[in-house]
């Protein structure tokens, strides 16, 4: 049972400082602050809770390897968005092989299977109401085949309500770069959902 | 023109779903379990050698595998005349026959 104080750090340069040596109270601080935020980051991408704790969770390992290599450029909070943006993209990769086949079928023009095996266990978003939830689970398998920077902007805006300045930082794209991409997805929805509900004929 | 503005609704309330999304909260247990992970880590980095990382353990592998190639190149390239050289000297050395050719024979 490790018992640790909460110190406040005089500046955000001690509080890395810190990290960088290891000190447990630096990183007792750092999941005090941060751990409740990546894990909406990451529940957001991937909506499975259990998923996105094991992903939160390396996210958090990588940081407290990777620390000596933070240089500053950036706030400490967008580098660790930063990180576990690509632990999401990763863990989706890793699952999406399964689905290529399907995206194939899209492109042919035919009707989109609902694989209820792709990229996370089982969905398991308890943030969203009974009545939306069939709806939820396509908009989430339909975001899935969006390109990836359009996944990520709608994502990181959409769903976890991060500001556009916010996704710039996260992004290292541009302001206009961010609209357009998120111009561009939703458009991207709006169409595949259509082809979806006509093909379905619901 | 009832069928496209229905799909058009559809798609409408699908996509404002996830409008009233509402915050879940990590498990209680997240933050130790993520600390006792890091002391683990932490415990391995201080038995291995820090030092040698895996880009010099890398580096050491392929220096012994190119010596022992070069070793194993010269080995086989040198071999046919060390060894007739080597059976030529121990035959003249205890005036044994020789593949040379001698009038003294």
């Amino acid at each position: 049972m490790y018992v640790y104080s909460t110190l406040s750090f005089l500046t955000e340069q001690d509080y890395i400082a810190a990290l960088i040596q290891g000190k447990s109270s630096a990183f007792n601080q750092l999941l005090e602050d941060y751990q409740q935020k990546v894990f909406s980051t990451c529940i957001s991408f991937v909506p499975n809770k259990e998923d996105a704790e094991d992903i939160a969770q390396e996210v958090f390992l990588e940081v407290f390897k990777s620390i000596s290599k933070f240089k500053g450029n950036s706030k400490l909070s967008t580098w660790i968005y930063k990180i576990a943006t690509n632990k999401c993209l990763e863990f989706i990769r890793k699952k999406n092989t399964k689905k290529r086949f399907a995206f194939m079928q899209v492109i042919k023009g035919n009707e989109i299977p609902i694989d209820k095996t792709s990229y996370f266990t089982e969905f398991n978003h308890p943030g969203i109401q009974l009545e939306n939830k069939e709806k939820s689970e396509l908009l989430f398998r339909m975001i899935n085949t969006l390109p990836e920077s359009q996944k990520v902007v709608f994502t990181l805006a959409k769903i976890d309500g991060k500001s556009y300045q916010e996704i710039v930082d996260i992004t290292g794209k541009s302001l206009s770069s961010v609209e357009s991409i998120m111009f561009r997805a939703k458009k991207t929805l709006k169409e595949k959902l259509t082809k979806f509900y006509k093909n379905n004929d619901l | 023109m009832e069928t496209n503005k229905t799909t058009t609704q559809k798609v409408d309330e699908v996509l404002s779903s996830l409008d009233n999304l509402e915050e879940v909260k990590i498990s209680p247990f997240f933050k130790q379990s993520v600390l006792n992970k890091i002391e683990l880590e932490k415990e391995k980095s201080v038995i291995q050698f820090s030092w040698f990382s895996p880009q010099l353990q890398l580096a050491a592998v392929c220096i012994v595998l190119l010596l022992n190639a070069i070793v194993m190149f010269y080995t086989f390239t040198n071999n046919s005349s060390v060894s007739e050289n080597s059976i030529e000297t121990f035959a003249q050395e205890y005036h044994l026959q020789s593949s040379s050719d001698s009038i003294l024979n």
